[in-house]
């Protein structure tokens, strides 16, 4: 079935002599079949002839072309910078900056995997040099500084301030001193007996005003 | 590549500006017709296309022969276009196109413009010309080197659309509005062509 539009968006390929050889018999067979897809070749083909005509038509005089030569000649010379590179490119420069410049095509997943081992070893290389570094260290003894926190016990001194009947006998007087000495005896017996049964007592003493117990707290250190 | 294109280059990288010279001269025409219809201004044809030699000889050393001169000329050629492009030195100047035809009398090389002695027929190609120059003034520079690579230099639309850096797409859809700007500068009348090979007919004497 031809189709019109179809073959009209083709046209343009062919007036330019550009189908493809196993496409072109089709192309224009169709052509030949509807008259107006023909007018329009025709048309287009006119078209690109008389554009190609007037485009040539369009080149310079041939005495144009002698000042067009002596002026690059002239260009050429001129830029000596120009003129000498090639002959400073040529040999090993060249050689030297195509092996920098020449790229070669891989394919993607040949590229990432070439990166990814790339990576890989980048990262084993790593690990294989420190762990050398570190057994030597775990082998040899080391002093090894340590902060370790220990738990100080706080030592409490209890000062007793304890008042003793100090109202002893006299010498001149015999029957107070003999009284007094034998309270005293009293009391040291007793003292005696509480020194063995307890280093310190205070039963049997009244003291004169009230009892003052200083407790101190510190250590040792807080002594002079 | 021939024999004696191979000895000149090789000669020109040695810095020989003459072996170079001679190089230039079987392409010149056909860079400065690609670069005048680019431009559409003479001086800046001039200007451009010595251009594209300058940086040919100073890039020749890079030259492997990979492919043939040309086409890597013609690299250079549409590179040094579309960096005039994007620099904006040059302005796409259409009525100056008539001064320049004025020299389309004198060419003795086209065999078929220089056997019109008759006056009425240079000035039918003048006028035809200038009609062309009109209508490529139309298009974007873009538009206009991609349809030139298409029709003179005669390049697929894969090799157009890498060498400019543009889709596929994109280069078909210049050429196809070239050709209508073309059209409708040219004024050409669609008949139908009785059978088809009275077109092609019509095709072989050019009418």
């Amino acid at each position: 079935m031809h189709n019109c539009k179809a073959t009209r968006k083709r046209l343009i390929e062919e007036a330019l002599d550009q189908t493809p050889s196993d496409q072109s018999g089709p192309l224009l067979a169709e052509l030949e079949r509807c008259p107006a897809c023909r007018a329009e070749f025709a048309s287009l083909r006119s078209v690109l002839r008389v554009a190609d005509q007037a485009m040539e038509s369009a080149l310079p005089a041939e005495s144009f072309w002698s000042g067009y030569h002596a002026r690059l000649q002239q260009s050429l010379e001129r830029d000596a910078s120009l003129a000498s590179r090639p002959r400073s490119e040529t040999g090993a420069l060249v050689l030297v900056r195509n092996l920098f410049t020449t790229s070669v095509r891989v394919p993607l997943p040949v590229a990432a995997i070439v990166i990814v081992l790339f990576g890989l070893s980048i990262v084993f290389a790593t690990h294989s040099r420190t762990q050398p570094i570190m057994e030597p260290l775990a082998r040899t003894s080391s002093v090894v500084t340590r902060t370790v926190e220990v738990p100080v016990i706080q030592e409490r001194t209890v000062t007793r301030v304890v008042y003793r009947n100090i109202n002893r006998p006299t010498t001149r007087d015999p029957a107070r001193l003999e009284t007094t000495g034998r309270s005293a005896a009293k009391v040291t017996d007793r003292r005696e007996e509480t020194t063995e049964s307890a280093p310190i007592s205070l039963v049997g003493f009244k003291p004169t005003s009230d009892p003052k117990l200083t407790i101190i707290k510190g250590s040792y250190r807080d002594e002079k | 590549m021939s024999k004696i294109e191979d000895e000149l280059i090789l000669r020109a990288k040695s810095a020989d500006t003459e072996a170079f010279c001679l190089l230039a001269k079987g392409y010149e025409r056909r860079i400065y017709l690609l670069a005048f219809h680019y431009c559409h201004n003479p001086q800046d044809a001039e200007d451009l296309s010595q251009e594209v030699w300058l940086k040919a000889y100073q890039a020749l050393g890079t030259f492997r022969g990979e492919s043939t001169f040309y086409t890597w000329l013609r690299r250079i050629t549409i590179n040094c276009f579309l960096n005039h492009q994007r620099a904006g030195r040059y302005s796409w100047r259409a009525q100056k196109t008539g001064v320049q035809l004025l020299a389309v009398d004198s060419i003795e090389s086209d065999e078929r413009i220089a056997s019109s002695s008759n006056s009425e027929t240079t000035l039918h190609n003048r006028i035809l010309a200038e009609r062309v120059m009109q209508a490529l003034s139309e298009l974007t520079p873009p538009q206009r080197l991609i349809f030139l690579l298409k029709h003179q230099e005669g390049m697929t639309y894969e090799e157009i659309a890498k060498a400019v850096g543009c889709s596929t797409g994109t280069a078909k859809k210049s050429v196809s509005r070239a050709v209508r700007k073309l059209r409708e500068h040219l004024d050409i009348e669609i008949r139908t062509p009785t059978t088809f090979r009275a077109l092609q007919a019509k095709i072989e004497i050019g009418v």
